[in-house]
């Protein structure tokens, strides 16, 4: 049985560069400033999990869709360094990305015109403006049965077992496709380095856009503003200067004081 | 902000009956209180829950709360998922009549279940998934929410022109200028819901190997990053934090290396804490990691970068290689524990007072 696994991501902007200014788009839904450059923690966890399914499942169909807003070419061909069967990408820069339903919704159409999808992987926050909210939302359009921030799956060629963690029990849970899964970071699910000849040829391959003519934005939810995050206000630090013993014996007294505290 | 459009429009918290990190529900009930208390109205509670206590934990004393919906559903049971959980709190909430379109805020506790109980119920009633909410506030009639993004390196600002709306709450930064001396009771109501609820799937659980304190209401928050180099490094860690009867923590590459579980990942994609200290070790202090940890709380921060970040924020900072500094610490809190348990009164059966 064929096992049809679609990843969803849509790349995060480089967190070690600054963040250029933020424009909101005249119609309040797109915004510019900082377009997605590499994938996110939970796009690679996503991405670990589907490789693993297509190790341990030789009849795996694997298909990325890689949501790229500005377009992004280095983010194509890093996806295209680890062979999936087919690599869809999709210019949505008209989605409204702060709203998280209406990202679902877009979503839940892309998905529903795969051909029968049978695991779909998206990481716990898609792209940089969501908080987890959109794997959500998308299950509800999908109807199918979902399991969230799951760390690892195994196939047994009729159903799925996902794995999750939750303070300290392990759980797993079976359910017959097709499935959505949120996917959380985990060291199960470290993204693995491609082969170098799998590299090699992502760079000389072409991956055309597909342009998402249509697209309505939301008008329940626009924005309104978008800037820095404030820097957060404390008191002024006091580094303990000098040898190792008295920075030792400074830390000690102050965690043995804060033990102690009532 | 208009006090006209906030008091025309209902309010409520909705408490689902807690599964895993449910969240602290003293978050949503303070920002309702606050916008309330803004608007010189009240707000209304709904608990769900599957048995006849399903308001335990929730603290209202004081608050400006009208009605609290007490709603169950029988064959919820005490624990159930949460595709189960999101039907019934469906039905509650149709019990006590919100419908599409309603010109209603409701808010859950920010946290695995109520992150994903809050977009679903958006996309059921058709109405807005406001996501994480900082702060919230009615501006020209219109509901205004910040929130976090790229990583908590930026705060958007997004307009809700109509409802329903759901959000979650972490922690509330504003005070209401208008503080409540005593509230009245609240009405109560019981909800009794019905409807059949999706089956439960097969699942099996199994208990981790972890044995710690709970990241949840710990005093003391020990937690390493990247810096801590291997898990060796992260066992001196835990070694500490059972010196100091302190909860280990550990920030998303300490997690993407497999030194420390994801349960005890901190940060604006993990677990939100606010003890009174919270000793960073190894941890350069990104904005995304910091965004886990309450502003109140004192930092401690061990970094061998003077340049880290953390400094920045810290209230007491050491420059120090941690593979060198944790042994010596963790002799030295040792010997410290051990002379105040020797020195505290012994009570009858000779344990320690200390």
């Amino acid at each position: 049985m064929t096992c049809n696994v679609v990843v969803l991501a849509m790349g995060i902007a480089d967190p070690k560069w600054p963040l250029p200014s933020l424009e909101i788009g005249a119609e309040g839904t797109a915004l510019r400033g900082a377009p997605p450059t590499m994938l996110g923690t939970f796009d690679e966890a996503a991405l670990e999990v589907a490789l693993k399914v297509r190790d341990s499942h030789e009849s795996t169909h694997l298909t990325f869709v890689l949501i790229d807003g500005s377009g992004s070419e280095a983010l194509a061909r890093t996806v295209g360094g680890y062979r999936p069967d087919a690599l869809v990408r999709l210019d949505a820069s008209a989605l409204p990305a702060c709203d998280a339903a209406a990202m679902a919704t877009f979503m839940a159409d892309v998905v529903r015109t795969l051909p029968a999808p049978q695991l779909v992987l998206i990481g716990r926050e898609f792209g940089d403006l969501d908080d987890g909210a959109v794997a959500p939302c998308l299950v509800e359009h999908l109807g199918w049965p979902f399991a969230a921030l799951v760390q690892e799956v195994a196939f047994d060629g009729q159903r799925f077992e996902l794995m999750r963690e939750r303070g300290t029990v392990r759980e797993w849970s079976e359910l017959a496709p097709p499935v959505l899964a949120s996917v959380t970071n985990d060291r199960r699910n470290r993204l693995r380095h491609p082969l170098l000849k799998n590299v090699m040829a992502a760079k000389r391959a072409v991956y055309p856009v597909t342009r998402i003519e249509g697209i309505r934005a939301s008008p329940a939810l626009t924005l309104a503003a978008a800037g820095r995050a404030p820097a957060p206000a404390r008191t002024p630090c006091r580094l303990v200067e000098g040898p190792l013993d008295v920075q030792v014996a400074a830390l000690a007294t102050y965690l043995l004081e804060a033990r102690a505290a009532p | 902000m208009s006090d006209r459009a906030m008091q025309s429009s209902r309010l409520m918290v909705l408490l689902p009956q807690p599964d895993g990190d449910a969240g602290s529900s003293q978050a949503p009930v303070a920002m309702a209180d606050l916008l309330a208390a803004e608007a010189q109205t009240q707000f209304e509670v709904v608990f769900v829950g599957g048995t006849d206590e399903v308001e335990q934990g929730a603290d209202l004393s004081n608050r400006r709360v009208a009605t609290v919906w007490s709603a169950r559903h029988s064959d919820l049971g005490p624990a159930a998922r949460s595709d189960r959980l999101v039907h019934a709190c469906e039905r509650a909430l149709q019990a006590v009549g919100v419908e599409r379109g309603a010109d209603v805020l409701v808010l859950l506790p920010a946290g695995e279940q109520g992150d994903e109980l809050a977009a679903r119920l958006a996309v059921r009633f058709d109405g807005v998934a406001l996501g994480r909410c900082i702060d919230i506030a009615w501006t020209d009639d219109v509901l205004h929410v910040r929130r976090a993004a790229y990583g908590a390196r930026a705060h958007l600002t997004v307009k809700a022109s109509r409802g329903p709306r759901f959000g979650t709450v972490r922690r509330v930064e504003r005070k209401a200028d208008a503080t409540l001396e005593r509230a009245p009771a609240p009405r109560v109501v019981r909800v009794e819901v019905s409807g059949p609820l999706p089956a439960e799937h097969a699942t099996r659980t199994a208990p981790t190997e972890e044995q710690m304190l709970p990241l949840q209401g710990a005093r003391l928050v020990i937690a390493g990053g990247r810096g801590m180099q291997s898990e060796a490094g992260f066992a001196l860690l835990h070694e500490l934090a059972d010196a100091l009867h302190a909860a280990v923590g550990g920030s998303l590459p300490a997690v993407d290396a497999g030194w420390v579980s994801v349960s005890r990942q901190v940060g604006q994609s993990g677990k939100y804490v606010s003890p009174r200290v919270y000793v960073a070790v190894g941890i350069s202090g990104t904005p995304q990691h910091l965004a886990g940890i309450g502003p109140h709380t004192r930092i401690v921060a061990i970094n061998s970068d003077p340049r880290a970040d953390i400094f920045g924020v810290a209230e007491l900072g050491v420059v120090a290689d941690c593979q060198v500094l944790l042994p010596a610490l963790l002799a030295r809190v040792r010997a410290g524990v051990a002379a105040a348990d020797a020195a505290a009164p012994q009570l009858p059966g000779g344990t320690s007072a200390a």
